[in-house]
């Protein structure tokens, strides 16, 4: 990582803070060390000696994008074959990229939803590797033949847990559940992964089915919450949403099959649902090639044909609704079209505080991160062009994203 | 890594190829590709106009250094700790910075002798991260108690099989032994590493202990052979020592404990040693600072008394001798002391002939490593000055080697 200057004036910007209020036209932004001092309407007046100044021309300044679905270990598309073809140091080797290209397109945060040990926490942390900083899950709680357990159903062997990488953890029962759920809590994760249902690449399930009793979310969640940590589930049905909800879980991830119902439900309980669209956009258009098994493909385009109309319902009922990619493999260079793809319902303001502002409370950062307010940590991107006008913008990044920050260090400077 | 610009010309060196012979002075070396094109007395005769022409009057070009014994994942220096305390993910990231840090210090092959994965090879060989060129040995095999158990006497669950760091298997029996060897093989070893005696940075045994089974050893023996590989066994005792060459074995490592009738057992057998000198220098040294307890710092003092000893009684013996440095964590900067310290019994020359030629045998690669002889791979030091005279030059990487080429690409070009 680059530099961190002691103060830093980002000046004749524009200014979009990601709460949702009108951009401040000619706005300056002042960073101490790490980070945000003071946002001002207008010029930074009398400078600081020794301040570095950046003349932002009118370009665009927004809070860095967070990601709140991610899997950083998922370095090729078909999991199940990933799993079987890696080393484990291979895996880690590949996922260092994977960080890279997060913060090459601006995610200066991201939630790893399965797959990422507390070890990639640490590594970020301590600044031996470049890449976004990120909270984990560890390994996703599963039941037998569930969304996490990859065997194939032609397959008998026992699962196994991978020590690095992805794939779940397979529980069933309560009391395995408790233990499941405990483990991951002893390793040092952020936040608890169940499967609440069924998903597009796992080879011995629907996407519309259920999984998991509500006595086990139940004992999942008791769990999580003891150690002051909280439960996101992977549904897509309105059922297994339901279940979720009720069973006291925090994030619902991805939600393609949500009818009004579930979308009621999710907003009385103050739950939060993260969309996922880009996923089944990109598999669509590039699983073929990437060589993604025709039954995995067939679920990923049911889960997409779904997906806005579950986004419209979950937007009329007044959802918080956050922002994920759950990419794959070299998919995962497309994290920006699911801002493109939410701005279709939300508008392109609404896409940015999800990926902003909204992101920053699913992971309970919001007094550090996803807003440009003074005391917030200096985590900012510069936008040549005006978002608002085109939100594809953050898809052309390498040219568009001028500028990134993270903590008041630069990672990028093209000004 | 900077690309190869098709040719090069190293002019005027002083070329101390790692076969013994003596220098040539003002000499020629021509790179094609990934090869040594031409080695030449005095000048080249036409060269094509796009070569590269290096001047190196005052320089010394050597063939990359080998290591015939390091432990990349040794990222701390106390290991059983190391292995209690760290995420997997983490300890591949600090093994990736050993690796480049091997290639800063002029070392372009390096022999694992346990602990990485068989990804790391190929993540070298793919030009996924810069290091050296790797033969590893995966998990080491050890008895239970022996110096591949990590667990502290005091400690009653049984040995776990970890995925990162220095993992070890703990199997006891021919058929466990047996089974082990084959599960290493089935992961890609490059060769088989087998505890055959006690060791230093183990909590449970003592250094003049043999370990296993004469039968037991035949066993791993016999299953490296029939995969077309060998074994290589850490000892320090004579026991030890001809334990494992009754049973066959390729190469022994360490061997502090040497005495005359185990160097004449190891000559008429043909097996290779491979002193680790250095790494009982440092520990001794820096182990208090660095946490290592006590206990441990003690055996290391008692097996590094006797160091120097050994290898004298093994050179008059005339039992090949190779180069290793066995060094851990942040001491791993020191591996051209290994040089320095047996040019005290073989002189300069031979240190450095056991550190090229001889480890490019020990490693199989003497068709392609070891020597600056046209055919080979263009793995190459330029150093200033002249290590015949100065043999810690090496030792002064940063300053004195100012150009490392790995397969024609330059890692490093200060010149």
């Amino acid at each position: 990582m680059n530099e961190m200057p002691e103060t830093l004036i980002l000046k004749n910007a524009v200014i979009l803070n990601g709460t949702g209020a009108d951009p401040i036209q000619r706005g300056t932004v002042v960073v101490e060390k790490e980070r945000i001092k003071e946002v001002l309407d207008g010029g930074p007046g009398v400078l600081p000696t020794g301040a570095l100044v950046v003349d932002c021309r009118g370009q665009t300044l927004l809070p860095g994008l967070i990601d709140a679905h991610v899997h950083i270990c998922a370095v090729e598309a078909d999991l199940t074959e990933l799993k079987r073809r890696s080393y484990p140091s291979m895996t880690v080797v590949r996922t260092l990229k994977v960080l890279e290209d997060c913060l090459e397109q601006g995610f200066t945060t991201v939630r790893d939803m399965g797959g990422a040990d507390p070890g990639f926490r640490l590594a970020l942390e301590q600044g031996l590797v470049p890449g976004p900083r990120i909270q984990v899950a560890g390994k996703g709680l599963s039941q037998t033949g569930g969304h996490g357990d990859g065997r194939l159903p032609t397959e008998v062997w026992s699962p196994i847990s991978y020590p690095l990488g992805m794939g779940g953890t397979i529980a069933d029962g309560v009391d395995a559940c408790r233990r499941a759920a405990r483990e991951q809590l002893r390793q040092g994760v952020d936040f608890i992964k169940v499967m609440a249902g069924g998903g597009c690449m796992s080879p011995a399930d629907e996407i519309d089915t259920t999984q998991y009793s509500l006595e086990e979310l139940r004992a999942v969640v008791w769990e999580a919450q003891s150690a002051g940590k909280y439960v996101a589930a992977h549904c897509y049905s309105d059922q297994s949403i339901l279940n979720c909800v009720a069973a006291g879980i925090r994030t619902i991830e991805h939600g393609n099959l949500g009818t009004e119902k579930a979308a009621r439900t999710i907003k009385e309980a103050g739950a939060f649902l993260v969309p996922t669209i880009v996923t089944y956009e990109t598999m669509a258009e590039m699983g073929v090639e990437l060589g993604v098994p025709d039954v995995y493909l067939r679920k990923m385009l049911q889960a997409r044909d779904h997906g806005m109309r579950a986004l419209e319902a979950a937007w009329s009922a007044g959802c918080t609704i956050g922002s994920g990619s759950d990419c794959l493999g070299p998919m995962q260079l497309f994290k920006g079209r699911e801002l493109e793809i939410q701005a279709r319902v939300m508008g392109p303001m609404g896409a940015i505080v999800a990926a902003t502002k909204t992101n920053a409370q699913i992971l309970r950062r919001e007094k550090d991160l996803g807003t440009i307010e003074a005391g917030k940590l200096a985590d900012l991107i510069l936008v040549d062009g005006d978002p608002l006008a085109d939100i594809k913008l953050f898809q052309n990044y390498r040219e568009k994203i001028t500028l990134i920050l993270q903590g008041g260090r630069f990672y990028k400077n093209l000004m | 890594m900077e690309k190869s610009p098709g040719i090069i010309v190293f002019r005027n060196a002083k070329i101390i190829d790692g076969t013994g012979a003596d220098p040539k002075e003002g000499a020629t070396v021509v790179i094609e590709g990934e090869r040594i094109k031409e080695v030449a007395t005095g000048g080249a005769g036409v060269l094509p106009q796009n070569a590269r022409i290096i001047d190196c009057r005052g320089y010394s070009l050597l063939p990359g250094l080998i290591d015939g014994h390091v432990h990349n994942a040794a990222a701390e220096a106390d290991l059983s700790e190391q292995q209690r305390r760290n995420y997997a993910s983490i300890l591949v990231i600090r093994t990736l910075k050993i690796m480049r840090e091997c290639l800063d210090q002029g070392f372009t092959a390096v022999r694992d002798c346990g602990g990485v994965d068989a990804g790391f090879r190929i993540a070298v060989d793919q030009g996924l991260v810069s290091g050296p060129r790797l033969s590893v040995s995966g998990c080491p095999l050890s008895m239970t108690g022996g110096h591949g158990d990590f667990r502290l006497s005091t400690e009653i669950y049984s040995p776990v099989a970890q995925s990162a760091g220095l993992a070890s298997i703990v199997a006891d029996g021919v058929d466990d032994c047996r089974r082990a060897s084959r599960e290493q093989l089935r992961r890609g070893v490059d060769f088989i590493k087998v505890m055959a005696g006690g060791g230093c940075m183990s909590p449970a045994d003592e250094v003049d202990t043999s370990q296993y089974s004469v039968d037991e050893l035949r066993a791993v023996v016999w299953e490296a052979q029939a995969a077309g590989t060998y074994v290589a066994a850490h000892c320090y005792s004579d026991r030890s020592i001809l334990n494992c060459i009754e049973a066959g074995i390729r190469t022994i490592e360490h061997g502090n404990l040497m005495t005359e009738a185990a160097a004449r057992r190891m000559k008429e057998a043909g097996a290779m040693l491979v002193p680790t000198m250095v790494t009982y220098e440092m520990i001794s040294k820096m182990g208090p600072e660095l946490g290592v307890p006590d206990r441990y710092v003690q055996k290391i003092r008692e097996a590094g008394e006797k160091a120097e000893d050994a290898l004298a009684i093994a050179l008059r013996a005339g039992v090949t001798i190779a180069s290793g440095s066995d060094l851990l964590g942040p001491m791993q900067a020191y591996k051209a002391m290994e040089l320095v310290l047996q040019a005290r019994v073989m002189g300069p020359m031979g240190a450095i002939v056991a550190a090229t030629k001889t480890n490019a045998q020990l490693i199989r690669r003497e068709r392609d490593l070891g020597t600056i002889e046209p055919g080979k791979l263009a793995d190459l030091i330029l150093v200033a000055g002249d290590p015949l005279k100065d043999i810690g030059v090496l030792q002064q990487y940063r300053e004195k080697i100012v150009m490392v080429m790995q397969g024609g690409r330059f890692y490093k070009d200060i010149l």
